[in-house]
């Protein structure tokens, strides 16, 4: 396995960790080693695409080796991954209906495989990873609007790429998939690589994104209970950045 | 705006989302099949159906929102492409009334 990376998850209130996430590149499918199951393996070998397939396996390879390291999930062999009908990963530790469930989230592009989890129950995660392209510029009208806010974009491109990627995971954070109004979940940077969620009377969630080779990777937390309840007005008054329709002409 | 699909149509709207497919994920048209799994068989992922949808909605005057659309897959799940071309035929076959029937679910 190349190209393992992983962060620790934060919320603002006091900054303490609640959660993981990660970056990797699975090499060959048949790397991954112990933190893949059998049946992983074999459903895999049935996609047809060499790059899905090592981004399948990475995600579920990266998710296990993370939370062993956190200390969350000793044995990877007892760490089982499912998704609900919506797609939200199901992340059993103890096996399928264990003692103890996190909250986990996966995500894929051009082979890189994005993984997250939260164990503070209260906490729920969303992960997107992105490439760079014209796409998500061409489809700005299904999702960005006047409201959102980032400090700075070298292009139209990366601008609604990181946009894109931010509310994907926003949505995956609040397990919703396709069925939300992309439009209502608004997006501001108050720092570099960190925003708010907000929008609509919905929960103010906290994220954060990083750009590199040409990707963008978001993730998003959304918190009931850590202070992330409120809409902190002072990201508005940021100086300089990028709305949409003002640098871009977009939207 | 709700219509009626001839055979033609529909033979002209799958033709349209194979080159569609094809060009995005830079894969030979001869290779998309009805069976084809969009992300499993040819690395797509949720952009490529959120530009698929926008760019149907634009040309045939669609008036629906992605988050009915959403509501709408979660009833008729969408893996491949055969699925895919069904449900974009529904979505202009039904247009506003594509959530008929299928109860609130949000």
């Amino acid at each position: 396995m190349i190209c393992y990376q992983t962060w620790p998850l934060e919320l603002s209130a006091s900054e303490f960790t609640v959660g993981r996430w990660g970056i990797c590149r699975l090499e060959r499918s048949q790397d991954g080693g112990a933190f893949l199951t059998g049946p992983e393996r074999e459903r895999a070998e049935s996609f047809r695409c060499r790059l899905r397939r090592a981004e399948w396996l990475g995600a579920r390879a990266g998710l296990r080796r993370m939370l062993q390291e956190a200390g969350i999930a000793p044995r990877p062999s007892e760490c089982n991954i499912t998704k609900d009908r919506r797609g939200k990963p199901l992340v059993d530790i103890g096996g399928a209906g264990g003692a103890k469930r996190v909250d986990g989230s996966l995500a894929h592009k051009d082979g890189l495989a994005g993984f997250a989890a939260v164990w503070d129950p209260t906490v729920k995660i969303g992960i997107d990873l992105e490439a760079v392209s014209t796409k998500p510029w061409r489809c700005r009208r299904a999702f960005a609007t006047r409201g959102d806010y980032l400090l700075d974009s070298e292009s139209s491109d990366s601008y609604y790429c990181v946009l894109w990627c931010c509310k994907e995971a926003a949505s995956k954070a609040l397990g919703k998939g396709l069925l939300i109004d992309f439009r209502e979940l608004v997006i501001s940077e108050s720092a570099s690589g960190r925003f708010t969620v907000g929008g609509n009377g919905r929960d103010l969630m906290a994220g954060r994104y990083l750009l590199f080779d040409g990707m963008v990777a978001a993730v998003v937390m959304m918190s009931h209970a850590a202070g992330c309840g409120r809409r902190d007005r002072s990201v508005r008054t940021g100086r300089g950045g990028n709305r949409g329709e003002e640098k871009f002409n977009g939207a | 705006m709700a219509r009626k699909l001839t055979e033609d149509d529909k033979q002209r709207i799958f033709e349209e989302i194979r080159e569609y497919l094809a060009d995005e994920l830079e894969i030979d048209k001869e290779e998309i099949t009805r069976d084809t799994h969009i992300i499993d068989d040819l690395g797509g992922d949720s952009i490529i159906f959120l530009e698929m949808i926008e760019e149907f909605k634009e040309k045939y005057q669609i008036n629906i929102e992605v988050r009915a659309i959403g509501q709408y897959m979660l009833k008729n799940p969408v893996y491949t492409v055969g699925e895919t071309v069904n449900a974009i035929f529904d979505i202009i076959e039904r247009g506003d009334e594509l959530l008929a029937g299928l109860g609130d679910d949000q």
